[in-house]
């Protein structure tokens, strides 16, 4: 068994167990938070989930400059794998936030500033699935979707700040609040570290979905070289 | 009975059903990929072999 499977296998038990012994404390040993009742529980699949999309697209941003720099195809492969794993990641943000709006704000939905510009991230990386398809090249779709993949990571910091810089239902940042300079979640630490727990579980299961699918990616871009060589 | 127990349990088992199901799928590609890179190697080394036997003999 070579070194990548070996490490493949490993984030794929390690992720699996991390999320069931995530599943168990929350369920079991968190008290139901006062305010939001039990629907708060779907915070711990949102917000993990909301933080890995970032990732997977900020990935796409650094590799689709590398990318456009270097020429590499490697490099696009890992763009593209981080896109579309990000982007099942962006869908689930939407529905788990819709699913948790209904309960506590009364609404699947509203024309928010965080809900729309998330909404409008996902449509950008669904429009950079539908470039890629649409174009046989390989070098150009390449190209393209680089400069596609860096734009669309410049709404992220737009919605990051929405909540500040638009009056929104949305309730302003928790975890990553700053009070005078200094880090200060406005969260209580019995339902903090549950929740910084599942993001670091959610992390390591982005990073074998990546890897998952760039082998996948590395496969399909060499059988479709074999396939033109003997067309050739 | 929890109140808003539906609503969790909706969301839980979309997530989970999204990633089963995406995960399969992912292998599943990776797996019929990988078949037909061995399958076009082996037979583009055979190819290439084949003229130098024939020239051997």
């Amino acid at each position: 068994m070579d070194s990548m499977k070996k490490l493949m296998l490993y984030l794929e038990w390690v992720s699996f167990l991390g999320l069931l012994g995530c599943g168990l404390w929350i369920f079991l040993k968190l008290p139901i938070e006062a305010s939001q009742g039990f629907p708060q529980k779907i915070m711990y699949l949102h917000v993990p989930s909301v933080i890995t999309t970032y990732l997977a697209f900020f990935v796409v941003f650094i590799f689709s400059i590398a990318y456009l720099w270097k020429r590499e195809l490697v490099f696009d492969q890992i763009a593209k794998a981080s896109a579309e794993v990000g982007l099942v990641f962006c869908a689930l943000v939407l529905l788990t936030g819709a699913i948790w709006g209904k309960p506590t704000w009364g609404t699947y939905w509203v024309w928010d500033a965080r809900l729309t510009t998330t909404l409008l991230l996902f449509l950008i990386f669904m429009g950079y699935f539908l470039l890629r398809m649409s174009v046989n090249d390989r070098d150009k779709e390449a190209r393209l979707a680089s400069v596609l993949g860096i734009i669309g990571f410049l709404d992220i910091p737009i919605i990051h700040k929405s909540v500040e810089w638009w009056r929104t239902l949305h309730q302003p940042s928790t975890l990553f609040k700053v009070e005078s300079g200094q880090a200060s979640p406005s969260i209580s630490p019995e339902l903090y570290y549950p929740l910084v727990a599942s993001i670091i579980v959610m992390l390591v299961f982005y990073i074998y979905l990546l890897l998952l699918r760039y082998q996948t990616e590395k496969r399909t871009d060499r059988l479709n070289q074999l396939l033109a060589d003997t067309q050739d | 009975m929890l109140i808003g127990l539906e609503y969790v349990v909706a969301a839980y088992g979309i997530w989970l059903c999204t990633f089963v199901c995406y995960i399969f799928l992912t292998k599943r590609r990776l797996k019929i990929a990988s078949h037909a890179v061995d399958a076009l190697e082996q037979k583009n080394t055979e190819s290439s072999t084949r003229p130098q036997d024939q020239n051997n003999k």
